[in-house]
């Protein structure tokens, strides 16, 4: 069994996303937790045994817990190979796969963080460079349709849905991104998920 | 017996004493094939330049390449290593009951330790939502809980990501940074007292 732990309109919805492109059966748990405007409550004490932090998402399969959006991805693409979302262990295109999905969790999220909140107003933070975080994407986007090549991939849904968060206010307006929001847009399992994502 | 191939040995992108002298650490744990390119590196006091042989794509260490595969991130590369260098078990494989707490070790590293420390050092909030960390504190008190009640991050077996967290507060040591915690201590003592450690170690300037 397979189950999400999610609070709407939240970082979970992505594994939402994640799970329909996957097409094996899945329930959702519906979670409480601080909303980043201070709306909502956390989470009782007792979740804390499926996220140290009584955060969302973490998953539970057949007991397995794991949590991070980019080890959820890797494990969900690697444990079920037939729905293709990740190149596999040997495949050239594996080691992009890999990075990107590092990239999104330990350089994208805290310099796009840092952005939002003005941390970087005088010089860049000790996350990195913002700009040369958008160039990079921007030039790979430009040498094909997908951020590690081109198929679309589990790292798609992690970099695709942050660069659809932020396209038009944190990030400069760009043909690159346009293409590839309209192109992950289009995907049935998208439009599934956002249907599902109030549980 | 054939001898190995420069195709077929892993170039570890490096400069002494940064993040990018643990991976000497794990290629000798996996007992893998590599070569040690020295490269420069841009330092936060301004003082290097970012060298044009280096495959990153910000000019940083570490990076790795394999036959022309680039890797970076800390926790990319260790996976990607002990995905491919399988026989020494320092990493669970796909299918291994250990695989969701490996992936979720690695990531956490990369997306909440990482940040939680630098959020500390450069002064700036953790707000709860728009930050997908936490901070230090409350990273830490997770850390230590798990290394009380288990040798390892992963139970009872040292895994690549013992690596990450071994060498990271090593490194801090003693630093106001790192709560004081008997556990960590003699954690980072296991952990640095593998002879693959003292062989990193003897490498790291080249």
């Amino acid at each position: 069994m397979l189950t999400l732990y999610h609070a709407p309109r939240s970082r979970s919805s992505s594994i939402v996303w994640l799970l329909e492109e996957l097409g094996e059966p899945y329930r959702i748990e519906i979670t409480p937790i601080v909303y980043g405007n201070g709306q909502g409550q956390s989470a009782p004490e007792t979740y804390r045994r499926i996220h140290p932090h009584k955060k969302v998402p973490a998953i539970d399969h057949d007991g397995t817990i794991v949590f991070e959006c980019a080890a959820i991805a890797l494990y969900l693409a690697d444990s079920f190979p037939k729905a293709r979302l990740a190149p596999a262990i040997g495949d050239r295109r594996r080691g992009a796969y890999v990075t990107w999905l590092a990239y999104w969790a330990g350089v994208m999220n805290p310099v796009v963080a840092a952005r939002f909140r003005g941390w970087d107003n005088d010089s860049p933070t000790g996350f990195g460079d913002f700009d040369e975080m958008e160039n990079f994407m921007a030039q790979t986007l430009a040498r094909h349709p997908y951020i590690v090549g081109d198929s679309f991939t589990a790292a798609d849904v992690l970099v695709g849905g942050a660069i659809g968060f932020f396209s038009g206010t944190l990030l400069p307006k760009r043909e690159v991104y346009d293409g590839y929001l309209e192109r992950l847009a289009a995907r049935p399992a998208r439009q599934r998920a956002m249907a599902r994502d109030d549980g | 017996m054939q001898a190995t191939t420069e195709a077929q040995m892993i170039a570890l992108y490096h400069h002494p004493k940064t993040r990018s002298s643990r991976f000497i650490f794990l290629l000798e744990e996996l007992e893998a094939p590599y070569t040690i390119q020295q490269v420069s590196v841009r330092s936060a006091d301004g003082t290097g330049s970012v060298d044009p042989a280096n495959p990153h794509p910000h000019g940083k260490v570490p990076a790795i390449a394999d036959d022309g595969v680039v890797v970076w991130e800390s926790p990319a590369i260790a996976l990607y290593l002990t995905d491919k260098f399988a026989k020494n078990g320092i990493g669970p494989l796909v299918g291994d009951a250990r695989r969701g707490s490996y992936l979720s070790w690695l990531a956490y590293y990369g997306g909440v330790l990482e940040p939680a420390f630098m959020s500390k050092f450069q002064n700036t909030p953790v707000p709860r939502g728009t930050a997908g960390w936490v901070p230090v504190e409350e990273a830490m008190e997770f850390v230590i809980g798990t290394l009380s009640a288990s040798p390892y991050l992963l139970g009872e077996k040292f895994s690549a990501a013992d690596v990450l967290y071994a060498t990271t507060f090593g490194m801090f040591g003693a630093s106001p940074m790192m709560p004081k915690s008997p556990a960590i201590e003699s954690y980072v003592k296991r952990c640095l007292e593998r002879p693959a450690y003292g062989r990193a170690q003897a490498k790291d300037n080249g």
